[in-house]
């Protein structure tokens, strides 16, 4: 292997990442990775600390998800002490997960993705400028979904930004009437422009399809934690194995999650890469997210997102493997997110007082899985007698995708010359097929923290030759 | 008069301070329009602009954020601190407990290590003040979003922005009885988890339940949010002043209220008292045995 080119930051993405390329003899790319470059250490600083306090404090670990590590960490204690919930509490949990879904899904959409595909008429600046300026209404669009979601997390957790009030035993407090009436017309009245995301991303999605055919178009195995009978649930269920085909090939608890899934460390990021056991860490890798989610799932929670389903199945096929295909399946889950929502909040449970049930502290192991905003989240804790954390493990939805991330770069500049390679257009593609998978850096480094996009070209002899971009 | 250019770096941390300002929604629009955004995550420049105001959030992890750092004072005439990370070190910060080897172990076993081209990871987080002057600290995780928007305010306009200096009980608005009567008893028999109570009573100083609280230890600002949501403080917004030493002074402040035994056995004194503050803390940080020079 001969050389490494590094590329300048990838922005519009959660965090700071770097790009390498590497170089075969003849100078042209032979292998790509994208690199995680920040350092946290959460899995040690957790030691110690009270086991009811993991929701509090793993909550910030991300910025943007907050809710998927409150809500992962209350579970995986309630499991850990064996803890059934009240069901107002669980309806509470879900209608705060849900309500963080819709916002991040889209702020993704429509702030960080979206430039490359809403705004590309070469007039306006690609990013949340070109946005604000040259489609005003589109911004609004995406403000509207956003505050909409946020005031969810908001009047259910305590808190727009890490959310407090998912304790071990179900919910610190009831929710409001009130709190609950404003919700339920605020998702009523967004429900319409949440359709439209959807139309958006269905005509945005061919667009960029049609633009490059081929591109990151390979399959892999994919995961998801999926309901009963294989129904779309982003809160609690069984974790399943799709091959590249769409068949199912594992499907286990996520108590069992450390059977199934190994993970090995990298030697040029600060991501560990996760695998299918089964597989090997060679062939193991697998993709997670909106795009498995939507291939994976049987059914929906309501008639409009059963229909989009339905649709993309029938313009794509079943499972779809094209990563540009993942920001048309996140607006399918924005929709479904809506009609979930809207038939939790329907529930006159909700506003009952019984929301949680007292909880003694002791020794115990406990594991839990949700679905967060990009993937399978998995939070594994183990405490001694008074209630102290002895061991903590988190498996994050952006590691899971270590894989398909360094394919989306390698796809694009494989068999390129390192001029060829970081030309404007190339890194434009491999920073699109990125941005699809909405990485999320600080959740990928828990361990770690966020990621710039940068990229260097590394020779055959191992030198690095350039380094461009932000660090 | 020319737009006021402003920049929003990101260090070590978890973006949510960014989150907090986006969250102000439809006043985002008009920001963005009396401002020019020269550099931020969310912009495609990827090259760090001479600017006016630059905020940073995040604390100081690696060789990188020093970098990074240095820059952002170099070209930007006012500095903000943006958030718990930035001003205190924040919950990252609990690295400090642990030598530098010891965490990358405890990530990544004996065995394998992720390798060069990475930035390296300095020895202790620290808080952008240790290594840069700054001109307006926020501190808070994440700030609230009217919060961050006065400190902009006001480093746009040039003005100077002062944190608040009482302590976070003055904004709860929980009842305290027995912590205002001379007593010879505690006030509680022992330190519970809130999971463990068997009613959370909404209208009551948690101290007074046997939780531990850090609203006395904690500066105000937040808006007490947590204990409206019927969850106890957990320090946040950092301590009150910043000579004090938060974790310290919990301990302090709890010995009259709360079983000393209970609370050395049955809570964390370290992530409770010093979550959001340890690398401003007098705690030593650990430095293990063979950790290279700093970077």
């Amino acid at each position: 292997m001969s050389e490494v080119v590094r590329l300048p930051a990838v922005k519009r993405i959660e965090g700071h990442g770097h790009i390498s390329l590497f170089l075969d003899d003849n100078g042209r790319v032979q292998d790509a990775h994208f690199d995680i470059t920040e350092f946290r250490g959460f899995e040690k600083m957790l030691l110690g600390r009270m086991v009811w306090e993991m929701p509090l404090i793993t909550s910030r670990i991300c910025g943007v998800c907050p809710v998927s590590h409150h809500v992962a960490a209350v579970k995986a204690v309630d499991a850990m002490y064996e803890v059934k919930i009240p069901r107002p509490a669980r309806l509470l949990r879900e209608v705060l997960h849900l309500g963080a879904f819709t916002q991040d899904h889209a702020l993704h959409f429509f702030f960080l993705a979206g430039p490359d595909f809403l705004t590309g008429d070469g007039k306006s600046s690609t990013d949340i400028l070109g946005v604000v300026q040259g489609s005003p209404e589109l911004a609004l669009k995406a403000i509207g979904l956003r505050k909409t979601g946020q005031r969810i997390v908001e009047l259910v957790g305590g808190r727009a930004s890490h959310p407090v009030a998912a304790i071990p035993g179900g919910m610190s407090r009831a929710l409001a009437p009130e709190a609950r009436d404003e919700i339920l017309a605020s998702v009523r009245e967004g429900f319409p422009e949440a359709l439209a995301a959807a139309e958006i991303a269905r005509q945005a999605t061919r667009r960029l399809m049609e633009a490059n055919p081929t591109y990151g178009a390979s399959g892999m195995p994919m995961m998801a934690q999926l309901g009963p009978e294989e129904a779309f649930d982003l809160y609690e269920g069984q974790i399943l194995v799709a091959a590249p085909d769409g068949s199912v090939i594992e499907r286990f608890d996520a108590r069992g999650y450390a059977d199934h899934i190994g993970e090995r460390v990298l030697p040029n990021s600060y991501a560990k890469a996760p695998y299918l056991l089964s597989l090997g860490p060679e062939k193991g890798s697998y993709r997670v997210g909106p795009l498995p989610r939507i291939n994976m799932t049987a059914s929906m929670p309501g008639p409009h997102s059963s229909e989009l389903l339905d649709s993309f199945r029938s313009d794509l096929g079943r499972p779809v493997n094209a990563l540009l295909a993942y920001n048309w399946a996140r607006m399918i889950e924005l929709v479904a997110c809506y009609e979930r929502l809207t038939t939790l909040l329907e529930d006159d449970e909700i506003v009952s007082d019984d929301v949680r049930v007292k909880v003694e502290r002791g020794p115990g192991s406990g594991t839990a899985a949700i679905e967060a905003p990009r993937g399978t989240l998995v939070h594994h804790y183990e405490a001694d007698d008074v209630g102290r954390v002895t061991k903590a493990d988190l498996v994050v939805a952006t590691t899971h995708n270590t894989s398909s991330l360094d394919g989306a770069v390698r796809d694009a500049a494989l068999g390129l010359d390192g001029e060829e390679a970081t030309d404007k257009t190339t890194i434009r593609r491999m920073e699109i097929g990125i941005r699809a998978h909405d990485p999320c850096l600080s959740c990928a480094t828990h361990e770690f923290g966020r990621m710039p996009l940068s990229v260097s070209i590394v020779n055959a002899a191992g030198e690095v030759l350039d380094v461009r971009g932000a660090v | 008069m020319s737009k006021t250019r402003l920049a929003h770096v990101v260090l070590g941390g978890c973006e949510g301070c960014y989150v907090s300002l986006l969250d102000a929604h439809e006043d985002i629009v008009a920001l963005l329009e009396s401002v020019e955004l020269v550099y931020s995550p969310l912009v495609e420049e990827t090259e760090m602009q001479k600017c006016d105001v630059v905020l940073v959030e995040g604390a100081v992890t690696t060789a990188h954020d020093v970098e990074a750092l240095r820059e952002a004072r170099q070209k930007a005439d006012t500095l903000v601190g943006v958030g718990s990370c930035a001003v205190l070190g924040g919950i990252g910060g609990l690295r400090n407990l642990y030598g530098r080897d010891e965490v990358i172990s405890a990530v990544y076993g004996d065995e394998e290590r992720p390798g060069d081209g990475l930035p390296g990871l300095t020895k202790r987080v620290r808080p952008l003040s240790d290594i840069v002057k700054v001109d307006i600290n926020v501190p808070g995780c994440a700030p609230k979003t009217e919060t961050l928007l006065s400190a902009l305010d006001a480093a746009i306009a040039g003005e100077e922005w002062e944190m608040p200096r009482r302590n976070m009980c003055e904004e709860c608005k929980r009842e305290k009885k027995a912590l205002l009567q001379h007593s010879a008893e505690f006030v509680s028999d022992s330190v519970y988890g809130l999971m463990e109570l068997d009613q959370i009573d909404p209208e009551r100083c948690f101290l007074e339940q046997g939780l531990i609280c850090m609203g006395p230890m904690t500066r105000e600002g937040c808006g007490a949010r947590c204990t409206e949501a019927n969850v106890p403080c957990r320090g946040c917004q950092g301590p009150s002043r910043l000579d004090f030493e938060q974790g310290a002074k919990m301990v302090d402040a709890l010995a009259a209220v709360l079983p000393a035994g209970g609370i050395m056995y049955l809570d964390d004194l370290i992530g409770t008292g010093y979550r959001f503050s340890m690398p401003v803390s007098v705690f030593p940080s650990v430095v293990s045995e063979g950790d290279d020079e700093d970077v």
